[in-house]
């Protein structure tokens, strides 16, 4: 029996929930976007989301907040698709959100710039939109912008910059805020939360699964980086690897020192500039580096000079969830029916999705277009 | 500028030239440069960039960046982390980047 088990009996009155129909483990940006569609649906769903530490390494808590189209799934068609469904999914979602939380989420859809230092850049970033514009039927748009275009959409670009793409379909949102909205928005909605609840050791039972002494007739994974050790116990093959991505914020700046988001940098609504984007397989080491942070220093002065002039006042450095090509991994146990488990590098781009059509085919009831989509993110892709 | 909601505490201090904002003041050499400022009754050293807000320094010691101004018209920098010196020309900012 896990230890913080006991502390919730003594929260809780009602003895039924001892039972519950859904154990969510991990209230990160997965688990509670998916139990916050779960509830939504079914409002009288008796939902148990089990977090663990504080100390844990949290993608939720120190990504880069961008609701991301360009180049997702240009060589994996159902996650391009995906991911723009994802996106046109997210104005409703944040509306919603926000109303039920009382949170402003500053969520916003201005479009994405991503920007190109040399022609050869350019031409690679152009075919891989060509390619998402081809696997979604031209639903994905996008302008390829030579330096003059950008100049136009960004003024005080740098030297080297030889162009970059459009896509207005790009958005960003307040990560942090978003995390803390689901969180409250399902506490009100009924769904109970255990924190500082790691939970090692998953049982299955005749009807149902107990995860260190809470029972429930579902469960679905969504422990980040740990979903590929309890992944195993179910009898699911969840291969996930830690990234690590480092940030640094500036400063607050004029509003429209960016006039949009980029996967290098973007403004956030507070006025500071956010500049991210390195990627280093280091383990689970998520400590930042001075070496790193120079180099993504540089690469957004390259893009844009004028930031040189603004101080640094934070730096940290985060482990992205990250499936061995990228995509998610969408995965019903095949052995124990009602067990699920859920990888996503992408976990707030794809939060609209994650509370819509995800948690609908999680309760047997998608449309048949989102069940294949779906369907196609399952692991068998590694399995050679 | 208004009164001065502060006072040095040292007695007889060392006193030291500088220039806020293209005026000459006399204040105590000891001080750090966002010292220096309250005590000259500066009650605001910047607007906030979004809800142009005024701001002040909070809270001496280098984590709050709400004390940033230039200092002999170089880059901005954190007023509290800097001791006044003989004649420095020190500018509080109304723009965050100066463009
Ligand atoms: C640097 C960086 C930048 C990023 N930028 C973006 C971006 O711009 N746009 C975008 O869409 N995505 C971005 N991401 C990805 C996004 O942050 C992740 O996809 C998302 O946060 C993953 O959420 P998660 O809930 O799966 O994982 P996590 O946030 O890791 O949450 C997992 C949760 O499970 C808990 N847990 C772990 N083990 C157990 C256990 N055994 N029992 C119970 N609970 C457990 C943990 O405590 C944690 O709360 C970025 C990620 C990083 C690191
Ligand atoms: S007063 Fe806080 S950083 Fe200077």
């Amino acid at each position: 029996m896990g230890t913080c088990k006991n502390e919730l009996l003594v929260n809780l009155v009602d003895q039924q929930l001892d039972h519950y129909d859904w154990i969510i483990v991990g209230g990160g940006l997965v688990g509670a976007s998916i139990a916050y569609g779960l509830i939504q649906k079914k409002p009288h769903l008796r939902i148990l989301v089990l977090d663990g530490e504080d100390t844990d390494h949290r993608a939720s808590v120190g990504n880069f907040g961008l609701i991301w189209v360009q180049g997702k799934g240009f060589d994996f068609p159902a996650y391009a698709k995906w991911s723009l469904k994802g996106a046109d999914l997210w104005p409703n979602f944040a509306n919603q959100l926000s109303q039920t939380s009382h949170i402003d989420i500053a969520y916003e859809r201005r479009g994405g710039l991503e920007f190109a230092l040399n022609q050869r850049h350019l031409k690679a970033l152009s075919e891989e939109m060509a390619a998402m514009s081809h696997h979604t039927q031209g639903d994905f748009q996008y302008t390829v912008l030579d330096r003059n275009a950008a100049l136009d959409m960004q003024p005080g670009l740098g030297e080297s910059v030889a162009g970059a793409i459009y896509s207005p379909q790009d958005g960003q949102v307040n990560p942090l805020y978003l995390l803390a909205a689901l969180h409250k928005a399902n506490q009100l909605l009924g769904v109970k939360y255990q924190p500082r609840c790691v939970v090692k050791r998953i049982e299955v039972l005749a009807q149902g699964f107990d995860a260190d002494g809470f029972v429930a007739k579902k469960i679905v994974l969504c422990a980040g980086l740990d979903n590929e050790r309890l992944g195993k116990q179910l009898g699911m093959h969840l291969p996930v690897n830690p990234v690590k991505g480092q940030m640094l914020i500036t400063q607050r700046a004029t509003p429209g020192t960016l006039k949009y988001a980029s996967p290098q940098m973007r403004q956030t609504g507070d006025g500071t500039i956010q500049i991210g984007g390195s990627h280093e397989h280091s383990g689970l080491d998520d400590r930042s580096s001075l070496d790193v942070m120079q180099t993504i220093a540089q690469e957004a002065v390259a893009v844009l000079p004028e930031l040189a002039q603004l101080q640094l006042v934070r730096s940290w450095g985060a482990l992205r969830v990250m499936s061995p090509d990228g995509a998610p991994i969408y995965q019903r146990s095949q052995n124990h029916k009602g067990a699920f488990g859920v990888c996503c590098h992408s976990g707030v781009t794809l939060a609209a999705a994650h509370a819509g059509p995800l948690s609908s085919w999680l309760l047997d009831d998608p449309n048949e277009d989102y069940k294949l989509l779906i369907e196609a993110m399952n692991n068998d892709r590694f399995t050679v | 500028m208004t009164d001065s909601l502060f006072s040095c505490l040292i007695e007889n201090p060392l006193q030291c030239t500088v220039v806020v904002n293209n005026v000459e003041h006399q204040v105590p050499a000891q001080l750090s440069v966002a010292g220096a400022l309250l005590y000259l009754g500066h009650r605001q050293v910047r607007q906030h960039s979004v809800s142009g807000e005024a701001r002040a320094p909070f809270c001496h010691m280098g984590v709050c960046f709400e004390c940033l101004v230039t200092i002999n018209k170089g880059q901005q920098q954190r007023a509290c982390l800097q001791q006044v010196m003989p004649n420095m020309r020190i500018d509080t900012v109304t723009k965050e980047l100066t463009q």
